[in-house]
């Protein structure tokens, strides 16, 4: 069983579609589940590929 | 308008003022305790970037209206002690964040992470990804590997 914006269903009567998608900063799996041509429920799952940095700058006296 | 990944001003000031505490050695703060911290998801409507000082508020932020979406967002449980290597020094929070059974209808594609100890609750970072919305789902942050080079909190 998952849980739907319906309730929880039965996972074997939906159909799962997954989507990766990519950029510079992150990597985003998408999973989505589909009923009848609805999409009743998506997970989506975001791995932040690098932080960021602050950078030393040292001024003159 | 949209988001721009940045470090925040603001925080680099803070830095220097010791504003914030990522682990227990923070003398300037309470001895033994680490601030806290929090990550809210904002809409692609926004307009955060390295200008933003503080969360100061919804505005842009995804709703709690309908959504299951909690207002300023999740605690983050704690953050790997700082570490220093090669001149790099780093931390990165130890879990991901996770915002469980959300209907987000709006896109949203940055995350604002701040300080909730401060009560002026200044910001530390904005990160930014692909827009996305969810149905009913879990909106999940995997960390970076916490290592000079990828951790998510640098200073170079």
């Amino acid at each position: 069983m998952i849980h739907t914006k319906y309730g929880d269903m039965e996972e074997s009567l939906l159909e799962r579609k997954e989507i990766i998608s990519e950029d510079e900063n992150a990597k985003t799996i998408r999973t989505e589940y589909w009923f009848s041509g609805e999409e009743v429920r998506s997970d989506v799952h975001i791995i932040i590929k690098k932080g960021l940095d602050v950078k030393q700058i040292m001024g003159d006296l | 308008m949209a988001n721009t990944q940045a470090i925040c001003n603001s925080f680099k000031q803070d830095l220097l003022n010791a504003v914030h505490a990522f682990s227990t050695n923070n003398p300037a703060h309470t001895a033994g305790v680490a601030d806290s911290f929090k990550a809210a998801l904002f809409l692609q409507s926004a307009t955060l970037d390295a200008a933003i000082t503080s969360y100061t508020g919804t505005a842009g932020e995804v709703s709690s209206s309908g959504t299951n979406y909690p207002t300023a967002g999740v605690a983050i449980a704690s953050w790997n002690a700082p570490t220093l290597t090669g001149g790099v020094a780093f931390t990165t929070p130890t879990a991901s964040f996770e915002f469980p059974n959300v209907t987000i209808a709006t896109p949203f594609d940055c995350c604002l992470i701040y300080n909730n100890t401060i009560a002026s609750k200044n910001a530390v970072m904005v990160c930014t990804f692909g827009a996305q919305t969810i149905t009913a789902g879990t909106v999940t942050l995997s960390m970076p590997t916490n290592a000079s080079g990828t951790a998510l909190l640098q200073l170079a």
